[in-house]
């Protein structure tokens, strides 16, 4: 068996994982771009701040490639065709009986605005982070152009380098995708106190100044001097190489419980894929890096023929910033039963929906937040016991003896 | 108002070996140790100390001790600092003294002043770890010795029957923990000897040991039921209790919470108030009126016994008692212990059990019925000597309460009353009685048993015996020492020497 | 495959909430496991790979350490590679050299095993299961037996992960 992946990242290593699995003998052929594959993107600002060395990055040991027996090929992927052939840019064909599509996304809003510009970095690769590395240094002002996980802990690693990031965003509040409004001022106020600027509810409308950027414009006329332009406005899934085979498509490639495309032996997993989401049933993408091992964990299976079921999707997010612990799961944004603190600043808020909880979002005070987690994988009925779910510390002991059902051992 | 009452321990810590931990915090019940606020050191405050040494045994680094007040009063015979203390608490207070477990002064122990025979020479000794060694104990009615085919219809003459002499005397559910009534029950399960609901009913979840429960029917009627009498081996009928002779029982209602009120079959909060007499009983005559009343409510399948206080006149009641149709006289000394007892009536009133035990087994033996019951004494029965000297003086077997409590555990605070039993105890608390695992409290009592086991065997063989049976008021066996010589014939010994 | 493999199991009922256990964690993950006194006076206190609760009514506890899942959710979620499972003694470990203190496994763990928000030290850590010792610590420690050491087997996959 010829397994083809392309993406050396987090679902490819889950997919190689999956495959040798059950499958020890069949060749695995990595395609990837990079030059260091499966180091962890979340990680990068770490790397940036300094916290981390290199080799703190990997996200699996440096003999995993040689471990697992996987060939890598460094080059980009160009054109697929359904028939069992891939065709790089350098002109080699690699024939696969089992591929799998882990090829990420493209940075958001990157290629309008930092064409031709030294000082206008994204936040998506190591690559990335080493070009910040070379012009980094006290007292530079950078601009950091989005304001959700990626932007912040961009603008973290900045701030501890000494740096003086601006957080811009559209948004009127930092992690618009995860928290609502009542978070999401918690959070400003947080990075505030920091000495982290925010420009918020502002659209850019142009970077100015060539070769290097001085200032940020606004649609709104105002600007915003800068000595640097990082862009971490999100991403979106890289379809370019499905475009054109066949494969269906909405945002992302769509793929069935098995990660398998609308096409046979073809899988995708990661932030390339859309896959059922676990509340909703809906087919979506949700970019994080969990979901991507699990997604490739679940294709590699498949491919090695060991049936495995996706369970589906949960935007789990947990990140400490500059001191906040900040968690969100589910449905987060939506209406909810809230409890707020200060000292430290503390906000809980469960999402319920059918007597269950759907949505979480807790700031401080995160001690046993995934039991809250598991009741919404698990979808417990809490009716009653709500309460019991927004005090500062969760109180697990009572939590059992309330909810019984909500957490079960081994 | 500057109140006397005075602390009865003080705390000593290490402070270079105190970590901090906040173990002796949180098991101190009664709140002694507490953590500091502003500084969050671990400070305690002596007055509330009861002395229950939990802090001690728990702290992890040995940074405690609990140790007498050492500030004491100036020195005088008759006023003491406890007489004095005793006078500040009640002027403080206005109250009744109270106190759990049996009688504290420091009076002679006649066990203590009897000693047991061992063989020289003249007869050999027998090694109990060679030989085998009986131990087997019946109780209950037996039939008489002057009728014809005596060995007629042994139904009518229901038995217990113990592989040892010693059983777990009656212990409230409610007075102590489920995890109690669990560990006695498995451990007279497993030791093949009995245990004793005490008067608060039996709980479902120790039914599964009711063939070697005793059940106990008291004052209160608290539990009863026919089911409840069918379930046990044995009925008792609770006339007193040496911790307390003529005073009732009183089950605070706070104590009484939902598994307990279930059992009692009582409403939970309410007070259980065991009456001081029971309301049906003011003659011999009525208590047969129960006795018999107990017998046709289990078709004469199991023994009935009687237990009262030991008491002034207690070779007369128990003659009575023996007629009324009790099959098993139970006689608790004055030291017995209790849950809850006024200082006063537990201290003064009573006699020890060594005297009533020979007086009873002598009248018993003078009017020639000592043969058709069982007798069986408790009252600060401490170890296998008691044991052995009690059954040498005439007692077929005994009750240890006290002793089996200390076994689990029981420092002997003597603030059971209290409901605050550090060790899980004496209280139904469901914090502090989880303290008592019953894997743990089942294993040391039959450690106990177990122990006393091998040393009445060595006792026996030591006599030369290879039976219990051959020692049973055997009183050439003892003789006493520093005895009055009107000590000496009450007790039917002769003296050390003789 | 099978593997024999070690779990804790609480019983809670019997927890009286003491907290010996953690402590004893605590000390049998300092720098001094052979005195209780010097891993806690000495420098920073150590972090306890587990903990006790107690409700809120103070009448019952609960002794709380990792299961050892299977599948553990923190592994999956871990952004870092420092939680990993070791599939020949099935313990679930958390490197403290790679953990960046990101919390994930904090929201994955569904049994709430996961130490760190609360220590300060902006590490992850968990029960380790003390695989050096006859008994962990915390089984050692239980004046109650209200956790025992139970050996389980275990069917497993051939592959290594990690």
């Amino acid at each position: 068996m010829r397994y083809v992946i392309i993406g050396g990242s987090i679902a490819s290593v889950g997919a190689i994982e999956g495959i040798r699995k059950f499958d020890r003998e069949g060749s695995i052929t990595v395609i990837s771009d990079e030059p260091d594959p499966y180091y962890s993107r979340p990680l990068i600002s770490y790397y940036l701040a300094g916290k981390i060395d290199r080799a703190g990055l990997y996200y699996r040991k440096p003999e995993f490639y040689q471990r697992n027996r996987v060939q890598v090929i460094t080059g980009k992927a160009c054109n697929l065709a359904p028939d069992g052939v891939v065709t790089l840019e350098s002109g080699e064909k690699i024939p696969y009986d089992k591929l799998l599509l882990a090829v990420g996304g493209t940075p958001l809003l990157y290629d309008r605005l930092a064409a031709g510009r030294d000082n206008v970095v994204g936040f998506y690769t190591l690559e990335d982070v080493e070009r910040i590395r070379l012009q980094v240094m006290p007292g530079i002002r950078v601009a950091v152009i989005g304001a959700g996980l990626v932007g912040l802990k961009a603008a973290e690693a900045l701030y501890y380098l000494n740096a003086k990031p601006t957080v811009v965003d559209l948004a009127p509040y930092p992690l618009s995708g995860i928290l609502d409004p009542v978070g999401g001022e918690m959070v400003e106020r947080h990075l505030r106190s920091k000495g982290v600027e925010c420009k918020l509810g502002m659209e850019v409308s142009s970077l100015e100044g060539t070769p290097r950027v001085k200032e940020v414009v606004f649609t709104d006329g105002s600007h915003l001097d800068c000595d640097m332009v990082i862009i971490a406005a999100g991403v979106r899934p890289n379809l370019a190489l499905a475009a054109g085979t066949g494969i269906d498509t909405g945002q992302g490639i769509l793929v069935d419980e098995h990660q398998e495309t609308s096409i046979p032996s073809v899988y995708a997993a990661g932030d390339v894929a859309q896959a059922q989401e676990l509340l909703s049933g809906d087919k979506k993408v949700v970019p994080i890096l969990p979901l991507a091992w699990e997604q490739g964990r679940i294709a590699g299976m498949n491919m090695a023929g060991h049936e495995a079921v996706y369970r589906g999707s949960l935007a789990v997010n947990s990140v400490s910033l500059l001191d906040m612990a900040i968690m969100t799961a589910g449905d987060s944004r939506a209406e909810g039963l809230c409890a707020v603190g200060d000292n430290p600043p503390y906000y809980r808020k469960i999402v319920l929906q059918d007597g269950g909880v759907t949505g979480l979002i807790a700031i401080n005070h995160v001690d046993n937040m995934g039991i809250i987690t598991g009741m919404i994988r698990k979808r417990v009925r809490i009716e009653g016991h709500e309460s019991l779910l927004l005090q500062p510390r969760l109180n697990g002991v009572d939590v059992r003896s309330c909810l019984p059902t909500a957490i079960t051992g081994l | 108002m500057l109140k006397l009452q005075k602390a009865k321990f003080e705390i000593g810590r290490d402070f270079d070996r105190c970590v901090g931990c906040g173990v002796c915090v949180n098991q101190c019940a009664n709140e002694v140790h507490f953590r500091d606020p502003y500084d969050e050191s671990v400070c305690a405050d002596d007055i509330k100390c009861v002395g229950c040494q939990r802090c001690v045994h728990l702290c992890p680094t040995g940074a405690l001790r609990v140790v007498s007040f050492a500030s004491r009063t100036r020195e005088h015979g008759l006023w003491t600092s406890t007489v004095i203390n005793e006078i500040h608490l009640q002027s403080d207070s206005g109250g009744i003294l109270l106190s759990g477990m049996g009688h504290s002064r420091p009076d002679t122990v006649y066990w203590d002043r009897i000693l047991l025979n061992a063989s020289q020479v003249t007869n050999p000794s027998i090694d109990p770890l060679r030989e085998p060694m009986e131990l087997k104990t019946f109780l209950g009615r037996k039939p008489p010795l002057n009728r014809k085919n005596s060995l007629d219809a042994p139904e009518k003459y229901p038995q217990l029957e113990l592989e040892i002499p010693v059983m777990f005397a009656a212990m409230s559910f409610g007075s102590v923990s489920l995890n109690v009534h669990k560990s006695l029950a498995r451990a007279a399960m497993s030791q093949k000897t009995y245990w004793n609901t005490g008067e608060g009913g039996l709980h479902p979840e120790v039914r599964a040991y009711r063939d070697r429960a005793i059940v106990q029917v008291a004052s209160g009627r608290f539990g009863v039921s026919p089911e409840y009498l069918e379930e046990g081996a044995c009925i008792e009928i609770k006339i007193g209790q040496g911790a307390k002779p003529g005073i009732g029982g009183h089950l605070p209602g706070e104590k009484v919470t939902g598994e307990v009120a279930r059992t009692r079959k009582i409403p939970p909060g309410s007070d259980a108030i065991s009456p001081a007499p029971h309301h049906d009983i003011y003659s011999i005559e009525d208590l047969s009126q129960l006795i018999y009343s107990l017998k046709e409510a289990t078709a004469y399948r199991k023994p009935v016994a009687v237990k009262i206080a030991a008491v002034h006149n207690v070779a007369a009641i128990c003659s009575g008692m023996a007629r009324a149709g009790a099959d098993i006289l139970v006689i608790d000394g004055y030291r017995g212990g209790s849950g809850a007892t006024p200082l006063r009536i537990r201290n003064d009133v009573g006699i020890p059990v060594e005297f009533a035990l020979a007086a009873v087994d002598r009248r018993l033996r003078e009017e020639g019925i000592r043969n058709e019951v069982s007798l069986v004494v408790s009252g600060g029965i401490r170890n296998s000597a008691d044991v052995a000297k009690a059954i040498a003086l005439g007692a077929d077997a005994v009750y240890i309460g006290t002793a089996a409590l200390v076994a689990l555990g029981c420092h002997m605070c003597q603030n059971c009353y209290t409901g605050k039993c550090n060790w899980g105890i004496a209280t139904v608390n469901p914090r502090l009685a989880r303290r008592l695992n019953p894997d743990i409290g089942t294993l040391r009592a039959e450690n106990l048993l177990r122990a006393w086991k091998h040393e009445l065997a060595e006792f026996l063989g030591g006599m030369g015996m290879n039976a219990i049976e051959s020692l049973r008021g055997n009183r050439l066996m003892l003789r006493g020492l520093g005895l009055t010589e009107r000590e000496l014939e009450i007790l039917g010994i002769k003296a050390v020497g003789e | 495959m099978t593997a024999v493999v070690r779990r804790v199991e609480a019983q809670d009922e019997y927890c009286m909430g003491c907290g010996l256990c953690r402590l004893a964690c605590q000390v049998a993950h300092s720098a001094y496991p052979l005195s209780i006194v010097k891993a806690m006076k000495t420098g920073s206190r150590p972090v306890p790979r587990m903990s006790v609760e107690s409700s809120a009514d103070g009448m019952s506890f609960r002794s709380v350490r990792c299961l050892q899942c299977e599948d553990p959710e923190c592994v999956k979620i871990c952004i870092s590679g420092a939680a990993t499972r070791d599939e020949e003694t099935g313990v679930v470990l958390i490197d403290e050299q790679k953990c960046v203190g990101c919390w994930s496994c904090v929201i994955a763990c569904p049994e709430g095993a996961i130490i760190g928000p609360g220590t300060g030290r902006g590490k992850a850590y968990k029960c380790d299961l003390c695989l050096e010792r006859e008994f962990p610590a915390c089984v050692a420690a239980c004046p109650n037996r209200a956790l025992i050491l139970r050996e389980v087997e275990v069917v497993e996959s051939t592959t290594r992960e990690g």
